[in-house]
């Protein structure tokens, strides 16, 4: 396929004199790969560590990584950068309701009012005692604060969940603020705990067919306006189902044979990259939401 | 932004109205929907207030936020495009700000606690809404709708798009919500506290906010297409812009510098200075740190410029609704700019000695033309769009 470039959404097309990875990061949780700056409290503070879900960690040692490898200063992070992320289920509370709802099970046609006042008191009186409040903080946007904080970004920033279809719109929210100037970098993140019992169970219940592996896993790309090398070189999308339809195929990441939810595409991208040595890449991916369907695509 | 971005539909699922007529009517009477919470038994619970929807029907969906949307959308479009909805030939985007749900209850215990994820979410608004548009999904906390908006109305404006049905929906009154933000320590819990008064911004004796639920949507499109097919321009979104502080995982910025950054890149992106608005809609939760934070960056945007630009807050007649606050303030915002009046800041009794402003104590009539809104959210997520008054008013 001809390289061109720009990007191609939906049937328009405009000019994208965007380049992609003056640098990367990407963290493979107990995966094969692992090029990172391990969290220490060097990197980040101490108070932070502590309330760091999983997705939050991963992608903070990706984004540490990839502005290292970019040769970013703090000046330039500071207001000229923005952070762009896709981000897939959060454990948060989770981690404590699944097994409190074991514990609270009843009958849902229950009639009996005093028993409902009763069972909502003593969930109140258990969440209220038992919640550890740190899950309180791993709410879905959470891995957006981390990267800002350790990194110190002021910048502008848009978070979008939890399917690889979301990853391109961000993709493209990048691109439009660097194209209208608006930021200089812009960090191009995705991180997913797909591993935790959370989103097992969601998947199986989405998708009971899927018999791929899930991986925990964030990656972190540095774009800016203009500059090679690593240039995406075409990104088409078009809707091939309707998106009322049921859940289409779900495409993987060849390398693994993983899920990896929002992670996926940028995952292959940089899997793709490092093994190939290559600077584009061919994906083809069917997002699990059956609305679109994504190509990179290279010469 | 590049072109004009024109509101041509607003649709509203609300503790005030189920529909923007009644909405705005509850806004100027001024009447606020905070009752006694009547969704569960509140034994036990430190919270008893919230803003819940009310007289809404059956719901055909497990998750109220889906009817709440579908209904709101199914507003804003007949408005917008009459019965036949939106042209299968524009290409529409159904941009969305929501907040990772748990499934509402009495439906969590049967099911686990396993959520309905925004993505699943989406579908099912599209099909209850009966529209087809790809989704693009916010999740940033309370800004999430706000810049669901605001980076539809770019993209419109860029024509990468015709038509966004842009907006957010929450279903955050129930158990295990209430009890989040109770922990948290961002809720009012004051047992003695009527709850009509509950919600208190900018007000000295301010003690948390009130969760509310219920959905808000915009359509947008590009003026130029508006005015060909003769549609409403209601108002015009003519700017948006974000900033992080990552000062604290759920304070704001004392100084409010993440807020007034956020004020200066929407002025920017709209090209107009601070004297050029007419108002402010505050993000104004009712908790100490955000009124405070907020109030303090609204007196650095103005400082120097005038002292007079009036604030006015909305969050005491609907709750806070989260993600979804955004988009059902900007509808709020819109119905100030159509009747050319501000609505109050309601139960504002004793303005703080931190929160000094020009606080708008009672319906304000004057001359509006631009309209800041504000949306501020945990993890130091700030977003601001500019309003223009709709053309109706300039002919």
């Amino acid at each position: 396929m001809e390289t061109s470039e720009y990007l191609q959404l939906d049937g328009y097309h405009f000019a994208a004199p965007t380049s992609l990875s003056v640098g990367s990061g990407l963290v493979l949780s107990e995966g094969t790969e692992a090029e990172t700056t391990e969290l220490t409290q060097e990197t980040v503070e101490p108070k932070q560590l502590k309330i760091m879900a999983k997705p939050d960690r991963l992608l903070t040692q990706a984004a540490l990584a990839a502005v290292k490898q970019a040769g970013l200063t703090d000046s330039d992070l500071k207001t000229d950068t923005g952070i762009y992320v896709t981000t897939g289920y959060q454990t948060g509370f989770g981690e404590f309701a699944l097994p409190a709802a074991r514990s609270f099970t009843r009958g849902s046609d229950t009639q009996d009012s005093e028993l409902e006042t009763n069972y909502w008191a003593d969930f109140a009186k258990a969440v209220t005692e038992s919640v550890n409040p740190r899950f309180l903080f791993a709410s879905i946007d959470s891995p957006l604060f981390h990267v800002s904080k350790a990194l110190g970004i002021q910048g502008p920033s848009v978070i979008m969940s939890p399917s690889a279809a979301q990853w391109f719109q961000v993709l493209r929210a990048a691109w439009r603020d660097l194209k209208d100037g608006k930021v200089r970098f812009a960090l191009l993140c995705a991180t997913a705990e797909m591993r935790s019992t959370l989103s097992r169970l969601q998947n199986a219940r989405m998708n009971p067919s899927e018999l791929r592996t899930p991986v925990d896993t964030a990656t972190c790309m540095v774009l800016r306006k203009g500059t090679a090398p690593g240039r995406i070189a075409r990104i088409s999308l078009r809707r091939t189902r309707h998106p009322h339809s049921n859940f289409g195929e779900l495409g993987s990441v060849p390398e693994l044979n993983a899920d990896a939810g929002p992670v996926t595409p940028s995952l292959a991208i940089l899997l793709s990259l490092k093994n190939s040595g290559a600077k584009e890449i061919h994906l083809t991916r069917i997002d699990h939401d059956g609305a679109l369907a994504v190509q990179v695509s290279r010469r | 932004m590049r072109q004009r971005v024109a509101i041509t539909g607003l649709g509203i699922v609300s503790a005030i109205g189920n529909c923007v007529n009644e909405f705005a009517d509850s806004l100027f009477a001024p009447k606020a929907g905070i009752h006694p919470i009547t969704l569960f038994n509140t034994k036990g619970f430190p919270v008893k207030s919230a803003a819940e929807i009310r007289n809404f029907g059956p719901f055909t969906y497990p998750d109220r936020k889906v009817a709440y949307a579908a209904r709101a959308i199914t507003e804003a479009i007949a408005q917008s495009f009459g019965e036949n909805g939106v042209p299968r030939e524009k290409v529409t985007v159904l941009s969305l700000g929501l907040k990772h749900n748990f499934v509402s209850f009495p439906e969590m215990v049967s099911a686990n606690f396993i959520t309905i994820g925004p993505d699943e979410c989406a579908q099912q608004i599209s099909k209850a809404a009966g529209i087809q548009a790809s989704p693009w999904i916010y999740t940033a906390a309370c800004t999430a709708s706000t810049v669901a908006i605001g980076t539809a109305a770019r993209a419109v404006a860029d024509g990468e798009i015709d038509v966004a049905i842009a907006g957010g929906t929450s279903s955050c009154v129930s158990p295990e919500w209430l009890l989040t933000y109770a922990l948290m320590g961002a809720l009012n819990t004051d047992a003695n506290c009527a709850a009509e008064t509950a919600c208190r911004p900018f007000d000295r004796n301010r003690t948390g906010m009130i969760l509310g639920e219920g959905a808000g949507f915009l359509i947008l499109e590009r003026e130029s297409s508006a005015r060909a097919r003769n549609a409403p321009v209601l108002a015009r979104i003519c700017g948006f812009g974000s900033s992080l502080d990552a000062y604290h995982v759920s304070d704001p910025c004392p100084d409010g510098a993440g807020a007034l950054s956020a004020m200066n890149a929407a002025l920017k992106d709209a090209r107009i200075n601070p004297e050029d608005l007419s108002a402010i809609n505050a993000h104004a939760t009712g908790t100490l740190k955000n009124d405070s934070a907020e109030a303090a960056a609204i007196r650095r945007l103005l400082d120097g410029v005038s002292h007079e630009t009036p604030v006015f807050a909305t969050k005491p007649f609907t709750g806070h609704l989260l993600a979804a606050s955004g988009a059902v303030e900007t509808i709020a915002v819109v119905s100030c700019l159509t009747q050319q009046k501000l609505h109050p800041t309601l139960n504002l009794v004793d303005v703080a000695s931190d929160c000094k402003l020009n606080h708008v104590l009672k319906n304000r009539h004057l001359p509006l033309r631009y309209i800041l809104k504000n949306s501020f959210g945990f993890g130091g997520q700030n977003a601001c769009m500019v309003l223009e008054k709709g053309d109706s008013l300039d002919e």
